[in-house]
């Protein structure tokens, strides 16, 4: 067993519990209640100073106090979606009201926690927090991979490899590429050997997880573009 | 005769007889006496002698013949007594005496009266001598009677004729004088002297050459002249210069004076001064002229009708007033042709009542609508009777027009006067009221306006200080306007007014008086004070609201801090409890800190949720629940005032359907002032008891104290807003109950407890029910 990239990065990095809250009461009381569970814990007074100090690489989560001075904690959720940031987000508040509520979640936030928390619901949550961002990292980590090898593939391998993966034998390849079964064979094997798939199986979980369609041009309408490009 | 000589013997005897000389000579005398008693029988007069006591010692016939005695009838008689009047007898015999005594000389002549024998008076004008004897005594008197009563009656009735004579020249104011024919006064009237400005008696004698200047004097002298000459009578005017220098006017005759054979001796002069009369006469001609002129200037009609009403003159200006302009035109014409038809009857008899001799006012319309009034007077003749009318006549057209609008602005005046609401007053500055209408009689409670117009305006002040300071104010400004003022009523009760009120002239006393008009603002004070206590009420409210509204905000920001708590806390419990040498102790405190913290924060939560403003929001509720709700709002009262709660709660209560957080509200209003009720209860006594039950189609809820119960007047005025028996209440909690209630189709009441206290109960219907 080889050491995946997503366990190298635990190792790497130990993950960070990010406060948004503009209250330093309610700040730094987080930090000396999360920093109990054994968690990293880094603040921020405003939306503006975490955008500033945020460190992507970092896994972790995100606890976001909805009621901000200056730009809301809705805002700021907003906001990371937009940009792609995907780091999970635990919404607090003082007293929820329900439409402030339904719109965290459905952008996408983890939970909505009032104040004063229950240390034990909050702790949980934050660890749930924690090994979705890990397990969203090691995903995001696995698929660079998956298009770094891709990338290494000739176009006939590529071509060899999405028919593999949509469970086409060898023979089927070679007349829905025209070539021979030989050639299919051999193809095979280096686009086995370069995407270091050991089987089928695991090649298809491999392209799966990475969900790598586009970089295979697997749209149907997609092929002509292609063509430019090589020449 | 014989005896009378015999009688009076003894004196002759008493000569002595001895001496034959002496004989020859007492003979002598004898014959003496005998002749002169012969003639003193012959003589007319009386002739009586008295001896010293007033007997009477001889009387001569002609003294019997007057007296009507015989002599020898009177010899040896008092005289006094017997032929003197009674009164007078004993005058002359006093003085007769003192005579005798030799007191007194006997006057020469006297008279008195004597009385008759058949009692007829008669005066007698006595001539005396008093007898003496040789040596001179005094032996007695004689006296010489002359009857003097005939002559003195003609002499006083030619008096009389004399002094009436005179008395009728004197009293005329003619100036009557007789000259004789050298021009010399002889004889005069008062009136004369006084003309002349002398006395009678300097003028008789002198002539007119002394009297007047010297041409005056000729002209008068050659006039008289001619009368004596011609011997006839002359009459012509003079004028004379008076003393004073004013000149008179006389008119004179003059006649010649005649003496009993016909010749001329004198001219009598009689004089009017017509002076007076002269003026008059003028002064009547002027008067007419002015009359005239009066008559044509004057604006009023006046003619002259005769008996058959036809016309006999008019001025100027009635004919101008008919629309003419000729006198001529009118002129033997009958009034009545000017007359309206319909006034013709009435002015006809009218005229006919004038000329009866009445004097006759009217008015009437003419042919041409015009509104005269005549007045119509008889004019009498020497006779007396009617000869015909003088006529006044005004065209009174205008006067009459102005008069019934003046009465008709006058009636709206006094309409308005009478029917204004605001109470209207004139009154003196000491106070008198001198006229008012029935709302300022309304105004101060009054019965009637005599019985107000009675007072004095000073008492219907507060106190009389009052008054003054409100004159003083008025005198300072002359006019106050939006004045308020307390007043008086008459049953004592305060009013509050307000007055606008001048000081005028009174037009007709020219006195300085007080006009205004009052309004009575008690009620709209009342009104305005209950305005600014709610206004301070709904200020409470404001301020309430606005607390409700930062509740939010301020318990996000206690929730803020205790939230940091339950971190740290938590965050400290962690740490403690992976430390196997922690204390235990101070882990459980750290543990009861936490839920202190998070209960504080739980009141917080349902006291945010309560104050929220919100809309209105109908949902499922249990009931019971809401009381819990409210009981745990409620408990710091609850545990300070020491209340036992007892909750009474039906199990299985069906849903209803209202807004929670309104329900509650209303159930912590009920709760709360059954808490405030039960304050004065003993401690320990203080139950309140909360009953949940389903009562037909609804829940009712009822909230019972064991407090003093309700006063009469909280009874009624329980649900009005504002109403409030708490000093810090706002009297909204009631009133905003009921009304929560009511919208959601439940009812609010209260009932007092047999047992004392007040039982507050509200229904609200089923969901079933709601829709």
């Amino acid at each position: 067993m080889h050491v995946t990239v997503g366990e190298q990065l635990r190792m790497k990095t130990e993950p960070t519990i990010c406060v948004v809250d503009d209250d330093a009461g309610v700040r730094n009381s987080l930090r000396w209640l999360i920093e109990s569970a054994g968690f990293r814990v880094a603040t921020y007074a405003s939306a503006q100073e975490f955008l500033e100090g945020y460190d992507p690489e970092r896994a972790g989560c995100l606890i976001l106090d909805v009621r901000l001075s200056g730009r809301s904690g809705l805002d700021l959720q907003q906001q990371l979606v937009a940009t792609g940031i995907g780091i999970p987000i635990i919404m607090i508040t003082g007293h929820g009201d329900v439409p402030t509520a339904v719109r965290a979640m459905r952008s996408g936030a983890l939970d909505f926690i009032e104040k004063p928390f229950d240390d034990k619901l909050l702790l949980g949550r934050v660890r749930q927090a924690v090994e979705l961002d890990i397990r969203n990292r090691e995903a995001q980590a696995e698929r660079a991979e998956t298009i770094a090898r891709l990338a290494l593939l000739t176009p006939r391998e590529r071509e060899v490899l999405k028919r593999v993966v949509d469970g086409r034998g060898n023979k089927q390849i070679a007349e829905d590429l025209g070539i021979s079964t030989k050639t299919v064979e051999a193809h095979r094997a280096h686009m086995m050997e370069k995407m270091r798939a050991k089987s089928v199986a695991g090649l298809v979980r491999i392209v799966r997880a990475a969900d790598v369609n586009e970089q295979l041009n697997l749209e149907p309408g997609a092929r002509p573009k292609r063509g430019p490009q090589r020449h | 005769m014989t005896r009378r000589r015999n009688e009076n013997e003894p004196n002759v005897q008493a000569f002595p007889e001895s001496d034959s000389k002496q004989r020859e000579a007492l003979e002598a005398a004898r014959q003496e006496r005998d002749r002169a008693r012969q003639v003193l029988d012959l003589v007319t007069h009386m002739i009586v002698a008295l001896d010293r006591e007033g007997r009477v010692t001889m009387m001569n016939r002609a003294g019997c013949r007057i007296l009507g005695y015989q002599e020898d009838e009177l010899i040896g008689k008092d005289w006094f007594a017997t032929c003197l009047p009674k009164g007078i007898g004993e005058e002359v015999r006093e003085r007769f005496r003192r005579v005798i005594a030799g007191e007194k000389s006997i006057g020469e002549t006297y008279h008195n009266s004597i009385v008759t024998r058949g009692g007829e008076l008669r005066l007698i004008d006595w001539h005396n001598a008093v007898l003496t004897d040789d040596d001179g005594r005094i032996i007695g008197t004689m006296s010489c009677g002359d009857d003097i009563t005939e002559r003195n009656r003609a002499e006083s009735t030619w008096r009389a004729e004399r002094d009436l004579l005179r008395a009728i020249i004197d009293g005329t104011d003619d100036e009557i004088s007789v000259k004789d024919v050298d021009g010399r006064y002889v004889l005069m009237n008062v009136a004369e002297a006084r003309a002349l400005g002398r006395p009678i008696e300097s003028l008789v004698g002198i002539t007119d050459r002394e009297l007047f200047p010297a041409e005056d004097a000729q002209r008068i002298r050659s006039l008289d002249f001619q009368v004596i000459q011609r011997a006839t009578a002359l009459e012509y005017e003079q004028e004379f210069p008076l003393s004073n220098g004013m000149r008179r006017t006389y008119s004179i005759k003059k006649h010649p004076l005649w003496d009993s054979k016909g010749h001329v001796v004198g001219v009598i002069g009689i004089s009017r001064d017509t002076t007076e009369r002269k003026h008059t006469e003028s002064a009547l001609r002027q008067s007419e002229q002015r009359l005239r002129t009066l008559i044509d200037a004057s604006p009023y009609c006046i003619h002259e009708l005769d008996l058959e009403g036809r016309l006999l003159s008019m001025n100027p200006a009635g004919i101008a007033m008919l629309g003419l302009s000729k006198e001529s035109e009118v002129l033997g014409q009958a009034i009545l042709e000017f007359v309206g038809e319909e006034n013709r009857t009435r002015v006809r008899q009218l005229l006919a009542r004038a000329c009866g001799g009445e004097t006759c006012d009217f008015e009437f319309l003419t042919v041409h609508d015009r509104i005269f009034q005549s007045s119509f007077v008889p004019i009498r003749n020497a006779s007396g009777s009617v000869e015909k009318l003088m006529g006044l006549t005004l065209d009174i057209t205008e006067r009459k027009q102005a008069e019934k609008a003046l009465a008709w602005a006058e009636s709206r005046y006094r309409l308005l006067f009478e029917r204004n609401l605001a109470g209207v007053f004139q009154s003196t500055v000491e106070g008198k009221i001198l006229a008012c209408n029935p709302a300022f009689v309304r105004l101060f409670g009054y019965a009637s306006m005599e019985d107000l117009l009675s007072q004095n305006a000073a008492d219907l002040y507060p106190t009389h200080g009052d008054r003054a300071h409100y004159l003083a104010n008025l005198r300072r400004c002359r006019v106050l306007h939006g004045n308020e003022i307390q007043l008086k009523k008459k049953d004592g009760s305060l009013i509050w007014a307000i007055e606008n009120v001048a000081l005028a002239k009174d037009p007709v006393s020219g006195e300085e008086i007080i006009e205004g008009t009052l309004v009575d603002i008690t009620e709209l004070k009342a009104a305005a004070e209950q305005a600014r206590q709610h206004q301070a009420e709904l200020a409470h409210v404001a301020r309430v609201n606005t607390m409700g509204e930062m509740a939010s905000g301020l318990a996000h920001e206690i929730n803020q801090p205790l939230t940091a708590v339950v971190n740290y806390n938590q965050g400290a419990l962690r740490r403690l409890r992976s430390d196997a040498n922690a204390h235990q102790d101070v882990v459980e405190a750290i543990e009861m800190a936490s839920a202190q913290a998070h209960r504080a924060a739980e009141i917080i939560h349902r006291l945010t949720i309560f104050m929220q403003k919100r809309e209105p929001r109908r949902c499922r509720c249990d009931i019971n629940e809401a009381v819990r709700e409210v009981l745990a709002f409620a408990a710091p009262d609850v545990r300070d005032q020491g209340i036992s709660i007892r909750l009474d709660l039906a199990v299985d209560l069906p849903m209803i359907l209202a807004d929670c957080i309104q329900v509650q509200q209303v159930i912590l209003n009920l709760v709360r002032n059954g808490i405030e009720a039960m304050s004065e209860t003993r401690a320990g006594q203080r139950l309140l008891q909360i009953q949940t039950s389903l009562i037909g189609d609804a829940v009712e809820v009822a909230v019972r104290d064991c407090g003093p119960g309700l006063t009469p007047e909280t009874w009624e005025r329980l649900f009005t807003p504002f109403f409030t028996t708490k000093p810090q209440g706002m009297g909204m909690g009631l009133s905003i109950s009921r009304s929560i209630i009511d919208t959601h189709g439940g009812k609010l009441w209260a009932t007092p407890n047999p047992e004392g206290g007040t039982t507050f109960q509200c229904t609200l219907p089923l969901a079933s029910n709601c829709g």
